[in-house]
């Protein structure tokens, strides 16, 4: 269970780093940097550029997504924005609009 | 992960925010935070927990350290590891010992007749 929980009722507009697991359940403007995995739940808006090493999202989503292993949308997502992650996984009734940078093997 | 009104929400040790966090709710900082907070509810700064902002809420429990000025419009706790910086007003104040503090207290209060 993540450490960090910015809960539903909380706006926070700046810049999130960090080297530990984040939970959004309320809205974030900015940027968000971790070394960790961030989870955007299903009430959570985020607007903001996000690098991270894994991304999962059941909520909504404005920005571009840089993952270092993995993103994954989840069912009724929102995400608008670009993702470049080794791995992505998008489930059905999500819904997506951007480009998809995958690094292929050497 | 369950959500609850009760759930608080908390700025882990690992965290670091720059900018501004509002909102209503309860909120723990044991992380870092730099710029403004503006919360409803309840404050509470865990000792190892860095916020460098103006801080306004209703209440407010300081076991780590601010530098800032700080506006609770209910009570301010500062307790005894705490350390601030900046000016303090609110309503009801507790200081423990062992507290720092460099700054003014403001506090609404009533004086009777002949003084000041």
């Amino acid at each position: 269970m993540a450490n960090t929980v910015i809960g539903s009722s909380i706006v926070i507009d700046g810049e999130i780093t960090g080297d530990e697991d984040l939970v959004v359940q309320g809205t974030v403007k900015g940027r968000i940097a971790l070394k960790e995995s961030l989870f955007v739940e299903a009430s959570g808006v985020v607007e903001a550029d996000i690098d991270a090493q894994n991304v999962d999202v059941s909520g909504r989503v404005t920005g571009n997504i840089t993952a270092s292993d993995k993103v994954e949308f989840k069912s009724d997502c929102k995400v608008v924005g670009n993702v470049e992650s080794e791995r992505l996984l998008i489930a059905d009734g999500s819904g997506f609009k951007g480009n998809v940078k995958m690094e292929m093997g050497a | 992960m369950h959500e609850s009104p009760n759930t608080p929400c908390i700025i882990g040790e690992g965290i670091q925010i720059r900018g501004t966090l509002s909102g209503s709710g309860d909120l723990i900082v044991r992380g870092r935070v730099e710029g403004q907070i503006a919360l409803q509810d309840h404050l509470t700064v865990d000792n190892g927990g860095v916020v460098v902002a103006d801080v306004a809420s209703r209440s407010l429990r300081i076991s780590g350290s601010i530098s800032g000025n700080v506006e609770a419009s209910d009570s301010v706790v500062v307790a005894a590891e705490a350390v601030v910086e900046g000016d303090i007003t609110t309503h009801e104040l507790q200081i423990d010992e062992g507290a720092t503090l460099h700054g003014r207290l403001n506090m609404d209060l009533e004086l009777p007749d002949g003084i000041m």
